[in-house]
């Protein structure tokens, strides 16, 4: 079992040189989390990784794992285990001695090292694979002895490096579920990178969304889809992605209406803070948006469906405006056909045009 | 890649039969003049294959020359240099491809410098040098000059070698509980064997064939390697081909026999990608 | 900067000193000790020698016909064998990517010119184009190339091919193997993407192979100018640098001048002049690349 581990972190950043990759992140993390850093390329989540794993030098800032102070540790101090995205299994070695490595190092004896190897070979079914080298395996047992490789050693804290990027699509969806359940059972902290916001919102606890370096947002995945801090975690999270449109709000007696143009959009119920000129970007969901039948809501005109099984994605037209929808119902749709839209005020969200912030009723 | 017609794989073997024939026959002249009995050398100078077969040559070498003492010699030295360079050039080579770092250009340009001048116009500065301590007249003398001329090319060969190894083989490793030096030895080096044993054919062989300063540190028999041991057929009035070839060939054997092995390695590890995932 | 700190930024250089300690001691060093002969008057066995002279040893090399020839001979020797090496070690390398039955032997063999010590191959090729002894003369006589079997070594103007010649059997292995290591590494992809697009074999070695294999050729052939300009163990063991200095290159007539004249000032004069130049050429070559990355 692992021990009571938080890890803290507190104003850390990170250059290169002139190029700020990281800037000045707080994050807390409680015992058994598993927190997941998302972001496109380049956002930092990665540097941040290698941060807590000791791979690299902070420039400024703290660590703490587990109440104590990291920054001056080397890796192999820091009880800490990381699956690589490449894997990084020793070519040389079989899987056994891949996952023996870290413990034959400790000179844990020889007969304990046995037993837990095959006790983490055991919870990922790899037991017949121990033999064998990393060449002679797929991607997906390569991935399980990596995982395996992180296991044997118990540690306070994993660290997943994008894990699952070099998977095909339904061996990731199978991998997500299991490494979720695995952490479970094993109640160890992990810190979780991906650039794949569907793997954020089904297997975190928290997500921290990052961009240009800094944490955009922290929250449970529900906080982050429903009430996004900025444009770019609505975008983000979520798919297919919210539409952003440019409005201006006209204040009336029973709320406040979003007009696009000179079309009314929709209304929202609720005080918000107004610019004085009145513009702002409006966020709706393509799930959100109501549809019937052409002669009810606000017109609208279809430019294309995609079908996806599940439902299916209507890519419409409103007065000149762009607009995705989506529907897990069968509609009597048909392209270049007309069809009828509506959008509750609750599911209008506001952004400032120039901050990207997220403009909350007061 | 789509099939080939016959005519590619005609013209192919003719090529590489033509090759093989400029590479071979001078080897095989080497060996015809070592086999030709000494009275039939300059008569029968030019034929094929001489008329009578003798070993004489290579008793007398055997025998009557101190060859088996430079060729001992010649073994001790050459695998010596070999190691003292695998370990140096590993070591430098390691620095090389993993870190940036103030002074590499500098180092990198010092060791491209000690590749551009002749030898011959550092041996009597560094005869001065070892003289006093003791390394002339020694195969550790030798060791050490070869050690240095070896190093700077072993280290760039090295460096390319370490460079396929991927950096998160050792980042795993340390945080599996390795220092980077244990990192190093134990994960990175493994994986290079190939290529370390590329390196040191080539040192191997350099050390093995050189003359001018085995020759110039040494002036007893005692110390001398083969090449020294084939200059002495060249007398001031003659020069004992027979003998000399049979010498050669004979010292030819070990290089061979360790290049056989060798140059697989060198082919594959000079080519990266192998190491991935 | 805590214990860990300074270890972390110790450790290229701990790795790089075992070697830069020795090259120093070893080359570097006495390479100033040589340097400085230049300006001496060292004649071995002459108990009076050992005067500075400052720079007489370069004005009379300036004025020694020996010297130019020697200086015209090197960039003959150098680029003559230079890219007979590069391009029979190419052609080597390219006959030698695709797989074929005995492939393996053959790469043995090919090879094993490396393995001869330089002078004993040397002796081997002077006995070669020797006409009492060798085979090539009445070869090339039987072929018409000749009117007479005559040994090339002996001919003044052309004499300097018999050591290209040598020296081209012995180094065309090194250019092969790096080459075909480099040519292993291109990834097929490329090759497939191009055949789709209608690219015939000149083709795809025009606009894949070259310009993939370039900056690994470019280094090596630096590298093997650099050394073969400074290689004269070929032409000291087949001509001496004979027939009347017609075959001398600097790097020879540094070892004659030191063994046979025993003069080590001059012989460093000249070493000395062959550094700089080559320093030079490095530079240039340096230049123009970086230039080059520059520009595009």
């Amino acid at each position: 079992m692992s021990f009571l581990a938080a890890i803290r972190i507190t104003g850390l950043s990170k250059n290169y040189g002139n190029v700020e990759v990281l800037r000045g992140v707080d994050l807390h993390i409680a015992n058994g989390e598993f927190v997941v850093l998302v972001g496109p390329s380049g956002c930092g989540k990665s540097t941040l990784l290698r941060l807590i794993a000791g791979l690299e030098e902070p420039s400024a800032g703290e660590i703490h794992i587990g109440e104590r102070l990291v920054n001056d540790l080397a890796p192999k101090d820091r009880d800490v285990a990381m699956v690589f995205q490449s894997y990084a299994l020793y070519p040389h070695m079989t899987v056994r001695e891949n996952m023996s490595f870290s413990l034959k190092l400790r000179d844990v004896p020889p007969q304990i090292i046995d037993a837990s190897v095959r006790a983490a070979s055991e919870k990922l079914g790899i037991q017949e694979l121990l033999e064998r080298k990393p060449r002679a395996l797929s991607g997906g047992q390569r991935q399980r002895v990596a995982m395996g490789r992180a296991l044997v050693r118990e540690p306070k804290a994993f660290l997943f490096d994008e894990p699952l990027s070099n998977l095909d699509a339904r061996l990731r969806e199978q991998m997500r579920y299991e490494i979720r359940k695995l952490q479970r059972d094993l109640g160890t902290t992990s810190i979780y990178v991906t650039h794949d916001q569907i793997e954020a919102l089904t297997m975190a606890d928290r997500i921290v969304a990052m961009k240009d370096g800094i944490a955009q947002q922290i929250g449970a995945p529900s906080e982050l889809y429903d009430d996004p801090a900025n444009l770019f975690v609505a975008g983000f999270i979520g798919s297919p992605a919210m539409n952003f449109l440019d409005a201006t709000l006209v204040e009336e007696s029973d709320g406040i209406a979003v007009m696009l143009g000179r079309e009314r959009f929709g209304k929202i119920r609720q005080q918000v803070q107004l610019r004085e000129d009145r513009r702002v970007v409006v966020g709706v969901r393509p799930e959100r948006i109501e549809l019937a039948d052409s002669s009810l809501g606000l017109p609208g005109h279809i430019e294309l469906i995609e079908p996806t099984g599940l439902g299916m994605v209507l890519h419409l037209r409103f007065f000149g405006h762009r607009l995705k929808a989506f529907t897990a119902e069968r509609l009597d749709a048909r392209v270049n056909g007309p069809i009828g839209m509506a959008v509750a005020p609750a599911d209008l969200l506001l952004f400032d045009p120039d901050s990207g912030l997220r403009i909350r009723p007061r | 890649m789509h099939r080939k017609g016959r005519s590619y794989w005609i013209r192919h073997y003719a090529l590489i039969s033509a090759y093989l024939l400029f590479a071979l026959f001078p080897l095989f002249w080497l060996l015809k003049v070592s086999l030709t009995p000494n009275n039939l050398l300059y008569s029968e100078g030019v034929r094929l294959l001489p008329s009578q077969l003798s070993f004489e040559h290579y008793a007398s070498v055997l025998s009557h020359t101190q060859f088996p003492l430079y060729f001992r010699n010649s073994v001790i030295v050459s695998v010596a240099t070999s190691l003292v360079v695998a370990l140096f050039a590993s070591s430098a080579g390691y620095g090389f491809s993993r870190f940036q770092f103030r002074g590499k250009a500098w180092i990198v340009g010092m060791m491209l410098v000690t590749q551009m001048f002749p030898l011959v116009m550092i041996i009597a500065p560094i005869f001065k040098m070892l003289s006093p301590l003791g390394l002339t007249n020694s195969l550790t003398g030798l060791i050490v000059v070869y050690s240095a001329f070896n190093v700077p090319f072993a280290s760039f060969l090295m460096q390319t070698f370490i460079d396929a190894v991927p950096k998160d083989l050792e980042e795993a490793a340390m945080l599996d509980g390795a220092t980077r030096f244990g990192a190093a030895w134990r994960v990175v080096m493994p994986l290079t064997l190939p290529g370390l044993a590329a390196t040191m054919g080539f040192v191997f062989t350099a050390a093995w064939s050189e003359l001018l300063f085995a020759l110039m540190l040494n002036s007893s028999s005692d110390a001398s390697t083969f090449p020294v041991g084939l200059l002495s057929f060249v007398s001031k009035f003659s020069v004992d081909f027979g003998q000399m070839m049979a010498a050669g060939v004979l010292a030819l054997v070990p290089v061979c026999v360790f290049f056989v092995f060798m140059q697989r390695y060198l082919v594959q590890g000079l080519t990266a990608g192998a190491m991935k995932g | 900067m805590n214990r860990r700190r300074q270890w972390i930024a110790a450790s290229p250089y701990l790795c790089t000193m075992p070697a830069v300690l020795l090259l120093c001691a070893i080359m570097l060093v006495p390479l100033i000790g040589g340097i400085s002969y230049a300006f001496h008057d060292i004649t071995l066995l002459d108990p009076n020698s050992g005067d500075f002279v400052g720079w007489s040893h370069f004005v009379d090399l300036w004025n020694d016909d020996s010297f130019w020839g020697a200086l015209r001979n090197t960039i003959v020797w150098t680029l003559a064998s230079v890219s007979l090496q590069f391009g029979l070690g190419l052609g080597l390398a390219l006959l030698l990517q695709r797989k074929f039955r005995g492939r393996r032997l053959i790469q043995v063999l090919v090879f094993l010119p490396w393995a001869v010590p330089s002078f004993l191959s040397g002796l081997d090729w002077a006995w070669l184009f020797n006409p009492v002894v060798g085979p090539i003369p009445h070869v090339a006589k039987a072929l018409h190339l000749t009117a007479t079997a005559e040994n090339l070594l002996s001919s003044p103007t052309h004499a300097l091919w018999g050591p290209i010649v040598a020296n081209v059997w012995w180094g065309v292995p090194f250019f092969a193997i790096t080459l075909l290591a480099a040519l292993q590494s291109i990834p097929v992809d490329f090759y497939e993407a191009a055949a789709i697009d209608g690219a015939d074999e000149r083709q795809q070695f025009r606009n894949i192979t070259l310009p993939y294999l370039a900056p690994t050729i470019a280094i090596t052939i630096l590298l093997r100018t650099v050394w073969i300009a400074n290689f004269a163990d070929l032409i000291v063991a087949m001509t001496k640098g004979g027939p009347a200095d017609s075959t001398q290159t600097l790097a020879s007539y540094v070892f004659t001048q030191a063994f046979q004249r025993l003069d080590f000032g001059y012989a460093s004069t000249v070493a000395t002049v062959l550094l700089a130049l080559l320093l030079l050429f490095a530079a240039a070559l340096l230049g123009i690349r970086h230039l080059i990355v520059r520009r595009f």
